[in-house]
């Protein structure tokens, strides 16, 4: 089972997603915004980053690249919302390796975990 | 006599699936264009819809479809060229040339020969074009040379994904990584703009084995299937591609044919297995053994709920326990189990409104036609999801409603004009979700519905004394024409023209557990409005508390919850608020809603409170609560006669102790917040 960095501004959000990666045994870290899902990600190496793309202070495509400057191994799926299909391709880009599209199917994010620590 | 095509009877089933599709594209995107001639994305997709029944006809060696698809694709030709202009009369010959593709599909279907006759068809297009059509050529396709060395990967991404192109791009971008990308249908640019369909055709110089190539690709999510193979030599020798390698991901059929030939047998295997799941196999299921699946299910999810309850017991009493874990891995494993079973039965039940959408903007096109109006139809929410039993009677009641706004409501241009109004009117249809109902409305911008004229037909057809129709308000005078036996609406508007018996519409809504309201402004317009139960009997929903009492609020309202400092809490204008992100959110406590009054707020921390944010439309509120239980799949039990109706429940649930929970009615609480505001 691996350690999930988990990325959204909206707690509800990371409630519901945390819950389920959980459930599936994973143990998750939580950030808020993509300042602090850099700190985090560096302090704790999480085997795995599930990112938001909207978000205050830092939005999820400058945090993955930040977090993929520092650590070219870094495994990063993007938690993305209809209508930003553009930012995903340059977020595949900047090298995230998959996405879930929300509102997402319990099995897609499983499944995109899987794939991140496989 | 029946017909012979060249095809096995599952691409037949294939054949007549993609047809539909395409049927459906030349439909709807003549009418657009019609409106709107100017989008080259849409004549495109017209055009391409053409050429591609035209291929797909002339495979299975239906010569009068091949024909007149030809025919048409030649108009369109020209039209993309933009050598000849969108008219009105050209629409309509293609719009008969569609109908006539529909009967001759139908063909396929029964093989039965329909004794159609496509010359008159392909002569009215040569006319409606005024000059001779250019003889059409084959699309000048990229040609396929490949390359010495070059292996052609094709790459099938699920036909569910959201963005195909997205998966395309990645596939295309691991591929780039072991080899040098020759070409790629579509291009790098296409996918970067979004454009694909669910295929990705890459003609690759690598000099990897077949099985890095199948790995690279097939690490992308939602990739179904990757073949890889090596082009025929010959053709390379020649350089001229064969036409049915020209590379069009429409083409699927060929396509995989085409891969196929030259593909190892496992890959055979592969791509047989992939034509089996496009063509899908459908069996016909009676409603009723659905709904009693999801009366099953329905029971099913209230025991996992109490199974999971009664292992929270045992675990707080036995504490760690090796039986207990391995209950608690059956129960989990029971849960997951249940969950799927529970979306498959409910999604098995579900269609999109399009389905019935479908056919109106043509029959408003030929309706305001036939009575020379000038109308702009407009549809929103077409995918919105509607249980089966309810799709299947719904129907009839729009087409009635829609036909009596344009024979009715709308008035003619010219008095349009006369009242200061756009000429053209307006008609909308729209169908959206609000807590557990369906509305779909027909809203016109026409006439408005005259409350006096239909208190004098009423009278007139004796359905009540003139006394009575004088003391009615005008909302219970515009709602006699439900009253059976007001027959037509010919009477209201003074137009002659169809009018369809109201009440017959009402029966029909009513019968599925719906209503039916209208609303009318003198001069503005009409909008009947229909509301439809979800017939889902299962929703998921956040549990809290207040006080001693646990509510359920269905998870599609709840937008966040929060916590928060008690005395962040704002009262503005008598109303109690708090600042989320620089707005003021209004708050209402659950406590009151339900009175429960006299007692305060007990959060579990005195200086900290929850909200749980909702939204019905346009509205949010903070539903003030003790404490977050969390979140579960509930199943809604109507109160039925037990309670009535209260205002503010939706119904209630049963919960894993046997407690019953109220399900709180979002809307109904915002619709109460709003009066408040307003009084």
């Amino acid at each position: 089972m691996a350690k999930v960095l988990l990325v959204d501004d909206a707690a509800f959000m990371r409630m519901r997603c945390a819950k389920l990666l959980q459930e599936e045994g994973h143990e998750v870290i939580e950030a808020a915004n993509g300042r602090e899902a850099v700190d985090v990600y560096l302090a704790q190496k999480p085997d795995a980053v599930l990112m938001d793309i909207t978000m205050p202070e830092m939005d999820g495509l400058e945090a993955l690249r930040e977090i993929r400057a520092r650590d070219a191994g870094a495994k990063v799926a993007m938690l993305t919302a209809m209508g930003q299909q553009s930012i995903v391709i340059e977020a595949i880009k900047s090298g995230a390796k998959d996405f879930v599209v929300k509102p997402f199917e319990r099995e897609r994010v499983l499944a995109a975990v899987a794939k991140l620590v496989g | 006599m029946t017909l012979q095509f060249d095809a096995t009877e599952s691409d037949l089933q294939l054949f007549l699936e993609e047809a539909a599709e395409q049927l459906r594209t030349l439909s709807d995107g003549l009418l657009r264009m019609e409106r709107d001639d100017s989008d080259p994305l849409l004549i495109q997709a017209v055009f391409r819809a053409a050429h591609t029944l035209k291929g797909s006809s002339a495979t299975i060696g239906h010569t009068n479809m091949a024909a007149l698809t030809h025919a048409m694709e030649s108009v369109l030709d020209r039209i993309r060229q933009g050598s000849l202009p969108v008219t009105t009369p050209i629409v309509d010959t293609l719009l008969q040339c569609v109908d006539a593709l529909n009967v001759l599909n139908e063909e396929v279907n029964t093989l039965v020969p329909s004794g159609l006759a496509v010359d008159d068809l392909i002569r009215g297009l040569h006319g409606a074009a005024a000059a001779p059509a250019p003889e059409v050529q084959e699309e000048a396709a990229p040609v396929a040379v490949v390359a010495t060395g070059a292996v052609e990967v094709i790459v099938a991404i699920d036909t569910s994904s959201e963005w195909p192109a997205v998966r395309a791009y990645q596939a295309l971008m691991e591929l780039a990584a072991l080899g040098t990308v020759v070409a790629s249908w579509p291009s790098e640019d296409e996918l970067q703009k979004g454009e694909s369909g669910h295929w990705l055709r890459v003609h690759l110089q690598t000099d990897r084995p077949a099985a890095a190539l199948h790995g690279a690709a097939g690490s992308v999510s939602e990739v179904v299937s990757v073949t890889v193979t090596h082009p025929d030599a010959s053709q390379v020798r020649q350089g001229t591609p064969d036409p049915e390698q020209t590379p069009d991901p429409d083409r699927r059929r060929v396509d995989l044919g085409t891969a196929a030939r030259g593909a190892s047998p496992d890959d055979q295997l592969a791509i047989a297995g992939q034509k089996l799941s496009t063509a899908q196999r459908m069996v016909k299921v009676d409603i009723a053994r659905l709904d009693e699946l999801m009366n099953l299910v329905g029971e099913l999810v209230i025991d996992r709920g109490r199974l999971l309850q009664v292992l929270r017991e045992l675990s707080a009493r036995s504490g760690n326990d090796g039986a207990l874990e391995h209950l608690s891995e059956i129960t989990q494993h029971l849960s997951r189990v249940s969950d799927d079973l529970q979306e498959q039965v409910m999604l098995s039940r579900l269609l999109p409104v399009e389905s019935v959408f479908n056919r109106f903007p043509r029959m408003v096109r030929d309706l305001a036609k036939k009575s020379q109006k000038s109308i702009r139809f407009v549809m929103e929410g077409e995918q919105t999801g509607l249980d089966r039993s309810v799709i299947d009677e719904i129907g009839d009641p729009l087409l009635h409603l829609l036909r009596n706004a344009v024979d009715h409501g709308v008035e003619p241009a010219d008095e349009r004009r006369g009242a200061g109004k756009h000429p053209e009117a307006t008609l909308l249809l729209s169908a959206r979700h609000e807590e557990n109902y369906i509305v779909i409305e027909v809203t016109d911008d026409g006439r408005g519905i005259n409350h006096q004229k239909i208190r004098e037909s009423a009278v007139r057809k004796g359905l009540l004394s003139a006394e009575a129709a004088t003391r009615m308000t005008d909302e219970e005078a515009i709602n006699l024409i439900f009253a059976p036996g007001f027959s037509t609406a010919e009477q209201v508007t003074d137009v002659s023209g169809r009018g369809v018996g109201m009440d017959i519409v009402r029966t029909n809504i009513e019968k599925i557990g719906g209503t039916v309201r209208v609303h009318t402004a003198a001069g503005e317009g009409t909008t009947f409005s229909i509301k439809l139960p979800l017939t889902l009997a299962i929703i998921r929903a956040l549990l809290v508390r207040v006080g001693e009492a646990i509510f359920t609020v269905p998870l599609a309202a709840v937008q966040e919850t929060m916590r928060v400092r008690t005395d962040s809490i704002h009262t503005v204008h008598r109303r109690e608020v708090v600042l989320v992100r620089g707005q003021a959110l209004p708050l209402v406590r659950l406590a009151d809603v339900f009175s429960r009054s006299g007692r305060k707020v007990q959060c579990d921390t005195p200086d900290w409170c929850y909200i749980v944010v909702v939204r019905s439309g346009r509205t949010d509120l903070g539903l003030v609560v003790d404490a977050l239980i969390g979140e579960q799949e509930v199943v809604i039990k109507s109160l039925g006669g037990v309670l009535g109706e209260v205002d503010g429940v939706a119904g209630a649930t049963i919960l894993g102790d046997g407690r019953v929970s109220m399900i709180v009615d979002v809307a109904k609480v915002v619709e109460k917040l709003a009066a408040r505001a307003a009084a």
